[in-house]
C-alpha cells in the first residue's frame, strides 16, 4: 500500500480522488493548501502527490520542488484546470512524473498514478543508486540533486548523454565525472571542442585522414573517434559542429563504424558518446542549421545544469569550497567570508554561473592576501559597481552596503584589487524626472516598450476574438504555443477556467 | 586574457609558435615559461579571469612533467604539442584533457595552433562581454 497526498483547494475533487486512491488499495492524505501539503510532506512518508496548480496560497508547480524533496522524495503528479505548454513543460523540468489537465478520466489517473507507484518501487527496490566521486561538482539544493541522481545514472550507463547549461555552469565538470565514475573510468577521456576548431579542421581531427587526402595532408593522422576507442568521446559545444560533419558523425554514432578522410577501409570505435552544448538544439533543428536525427540520438540521457542563479542555496557551500581549493593551490592558510559577504553574493545574478564565482573567489583571495577573512571591500571592482549599479536602479530589493568603495589600504598585498568603479552613470542621472530610477540601459527600455506594446495588443486580442483560441492565433498570426507562452508571461487568460466535475460526475 | 606559453627547450618550432600568437586577434597578454616545472608554480599563483595555456612536450619526460601538473591544469582550456603520435602518447596526452592536440611531426602546427587558439580568444571575449553586459 503507498501513501497518496491529494492537494487540491476543491473538496469535492479531495473526496473523488481519495475514494479512487481507496479503491485501488492505497491510503490517501487529504491538504486543501500548500501550506499543510508541505507540512504532511514533511512529517509523513509519502509515495506520490497529486498537486493542483492554482491553489488558495499560491502555485503548485513554484512550490513542486519543495515537495519533490521533501523527505521521503515523492513522485509528483500535477493535476490541473489551467494547463498549459510552458507550465508542463516547468512542471517536467522540475521533477513532476507527469502533467494531467482535468477534465482527466479515472481511467487516465489511474493509469498514471500506477505507473509512478511502480516506477518509485523499482527505484527504491534495488537499484540504488552509485555514490559519486563529485570532484569539484557541488551543491545539495534540489536542482543540483536532481542533476546529480541523472549523472550518477550516466554515470552507471553507457547511453550518449547531452549535457545543457549556460556558460560556466560546469558541462565539462559533469562529463568528466560522469567518465570517472563509469566502467571506462581507466580508458582515454578524448575532448573535441567543436566551438574552437576551425570548420575546416573539424572532419579530419575527427575521422582522421589518410597521407594525401587533402593539400598539405603529409602525414597519416589518427582521428579522435579512434583515439577514443573504449572510452569517453566528449564533444563540447556539439552545436557548432559544422552541418557538412553532422551526417557523417551520425552514421558513425548508430554504427560506430567510420571512414577516415581518404581512406577506403572504415574502422570501428567502441566510444562512449557525451555531447554538451550551451545552445537550445531544438530550435536550431527548426531553423535547419541542426539535424534533428541527430539530436535524438544525442539525448538519450539529458543532464540540464541550473544556472548559479537559480541554485543560491548551494552559494554557501560552493564558495567554502572553492575557497579551499584556492588557498591550497596557493599554499595560503585558509580564508573565510567575513559576515555579510554571502548575502552580498547572494544578490549578484551570475551571468558567468559558477565559473565567474570562482573568478571573483580567486581574485578576492588575491586581494585579501594576509588577511584571513574575505570582506566585501575585497570582491572585484567589475562585481561591486554591478551590484551597486543595481542597487541605486532599484532592481535590488535590499539596500547593500556601499559596494563601490574602494577598498581599504592594506598590507602584503601580493595582487592589487582592481581600481574602484566610478559612482554609477545611473546614480548621477536620477534627478530625472522621467528615469525616476535612473535612465536604463538602451537595451532595457526597448524590451520595456516591447512588453507594453504586447500586452495591449493581447488585451485587444482577447476581446476580438472572445476566447476562441483558433480565432485568436489566426488574428495573431501565431501558433497555439506561442500564444500560451504570451499570455503566460503577461498573466492573462484567454480561457474559461475548467474544473473536475466532470471527473466526480463520472465517478458517481 | 593571459596567455601562459610553456615552451621547453630551444627547438625550431619554439619561435614559430611564438610568432603565430604574437598576431593573434584580440592580443592577449603572452607570458612565456621555459620548463613544465616552471608551470606548476605559475598556476599556483593568483589567475587573472581568462586564462588559456598552450604547452609543448618535445619529449615524453616532458610530457611526464606536465602530467604532474595535471589537477593545476584541469580548469584551464590548454593546447598541446606533443613529441609524436604514438598511441601510449595519445593515451597519455588524453589525461590533460587538452581543448585541442597536434603534434611536432606536423610542419602545420603553428599555424594550425595559431587558429585554434584565435578561436578561443575570440569565443572568451565574446563570453566575457556577454558576462559584463548583463
Amino acid at each position: 500500500m503507498s501513501v497518496i497526498l491529494i492537494v487540491d483547494d476543491d473538496p469535492l475533487i479531495r473526496e473523488t480522488l481519495a475514494a479512487l486512491v481507496a479503491k485501488l488499495g492505497h491510503q490517501a492524505l487529504l491538504a486543501p493548501d500548500l501550506a499543510q501539503a508541505l507540512a504532511l510532506a514533511a512529517e509523513c512518508p509519502l509515495d506520490l502527490v497529486l498537486l493542483d496548480v492554482q491553489l488558495p496560497d499560491g502555485s503548485g508547480l513554484e512550490s513542486l520542488p519543495a515537495l519533490k524533496w521533501s523527505p521521503s522524495e515523492p513522485e509528483i503528479i500535477i493535476l490541473t484546470g489551467h494547463g498549459d505548454p510552458d507550465g508542463a513543460e516547468l512542471a517536467i523540468n522540475n521533477g513532476a512524473w507527469d502533467y494531467l489537465e482535468k477534465p482527466a478520466s479515472t481511467q487516465e489517473i489511474k493509469l498514471t498514478l500506477q505507473q509512478a507507484l511502480e516506477f518509485r518501487r523499482q527505484r527504491r527496490a534495488g537499484r540504488s543508486l552509485p555514490a559519486l566521486d563529485r570532484r569539484d561538482l557541488v551543491g545539495s539544493s534540489p536542482a543540483m540533486r536532481a542533476c546529480l541522481e541523472v549523472t550518477a545514472q550516466a554515470a552507471a550507463s553507457l547511453a550518449n548523454v547531452l549535457i545543457t547549461g549556460e556558460t560556466g555552469t560546469g558541462k565539462e565538470l559533469v562529463a568528466w565525472v560522469i567518465h570517472d565514475n563509469g566502467p571506462r573510468r581507466a580508458r582515454p577521456f578524448v575532448v573535441v571542442d567543436c566551438g574552437c576548431l576551425p570548420e575546416n579542421l573539424v572532419e579530419s581531427l575527427l575521422f582522421g585522414h589518410e597521407r594525401g587526402a587533402f593539400t598539405g595532408a603529409n602525414l597519416p593522422q589518427e582521428g579522435l573517434l579512434g583515439q577514443a576507442d573504449g572510452g569517453t568521446l566528449f564533444l563540447d559545444e556539439v552545436g557548432e559542429l559544422p552541418p557538412s560533419v553532422q551526417k557523417s558523425f551520425l552514421r558513425c554514432l548508430q554504427e560506430k563504424r567510420f571512414r577516415p578522410l581518404g581512406s577506403r577501409r572504415e574502422q570501428h570505435s567502441d566510444f562512449r558518446l557525451i555531447a554538451a552544448t550551451n545552445r537550445d538544439l531544438e530550435r536550431m533543428v527548426a531553423e535547419g542549421t541542426f539535424r534533428q536525427d541527430l539530436m535524438f540520438r544525442l539525448k538519450s540521457l539529458v543532464i540540464e545544469l541550473p544556472p548559479l542563479r537559480e541554485r543560491l542555496d548551494d552559494l554557501g557551500e560552493l564558495a567554502a569550497h572553492h575557497l579551499e581549493r584556492i588557498c591550497q593551490r596557493a599554499g595560503l592558510p585558509p580564508k573565510y567570508l567575513a559576515p555579510g559577504v554571502l548575502e552580498t553574493l547572494g544578490r549578484y545574478h551570475w551571468p558567468g554561473n559558477v565559473r565567474e564565482l570562482v573568478n571573483v573567489l580567486e581574485s578576492a583571495v588575491g586581494a585579501a592576501s594576509g588577511q584571513e577573512e574575505i570582506s566585501v571591500f575585497h570582491l572585484p571592482a567589475y562585481f561591486r559597481a554591478k551590484l551597486a549599479r543595481r542597487a541605486v536602479g532599484g532592481k535590488s530589493a535590499t539596500a547593500s552596503p556601499d559596494v563601490s568603495a574602494p577598498p581599504p589600504p592594506q598590507a602584503g598585498l601580493t595582487a592589487a584589487p582592481a581600481p574602484a568603479a566610478p559612482i554609477s552613470p545611473s546614480r548621477q542621472e536620477a534627478a530625472d524626472p522621467a528615469y525616476p530610477g535612473g535612465l536604463p540601459c538602451l537595451k532595457d527600455f526597448k524590451e520595456s516598450l516591447a512588453n507594453q506594446a504586447e500586452r495591449q495588443y493581447l488585451h485587444s486580442l482577447v476581446r476580438h476574438s472572445g476566447g476562441d483560441i483558433h480565432s485568436a492565433c489566426q488574428m495573431a498570426g501565431v501558433s497555439r504555443g506561442h500564444l500560451y507562452a504570451l499570455l503566460k508571461k503577461h498573466n492573462l487568460t484567454l480561457f474559461k477556467q475548467v474544473s473536475l466535475q466532470d471527473l466526480a460526475a463520472e465517478d458517481a | 586574457m593571459l596567455l601562459l606559453c610553456c615552451l621547453p627547450g630551444e627547438i625550431e618550432i619554439t619561435s614559430r609558435l611564438l610568432g603565430a600568437v604574437a598576431n593573434l586577434p584580440g592580443h592577449p597578454q603572452v607570458e612565456v615559461l621555459k620548463s613544465a616545472a616552471a608551470l606548476g608554480p605559475r598556476l599556483q599563483q593568483p589567475r587573472p579571469q581568462c586564462l588559456l595555456c598552450l604547452a609543448l612536450a618535445p619529449s615524453r619526460e616532458d610530457l611526464a612533467s606536465l602530467l604532474d601538473v595535471a589537477p593545476l591544469l584541469q580548469d584551464i582550456p590548454l593546447v598541446l604539442v606533443l613529441p609524436d603520435e604514438e598511441p601510449q602518447t595519445l593515451a597519455q596526452a588524453h589525461r590533460l584533457r587538452a581543448r585541442y592536440l597536434t603534434s611536432l611531426q606536423r610542419p602545420e602546427a603553428p599555424q594550425m595552433i595559431a587558429a585554434v587558439v584565435g578561436r578561443m580568444i575570440e569565443k572568451y571575449n565574446r563570453a566575457w562581454d556577454t558576462q559584463q553586459a548583463c
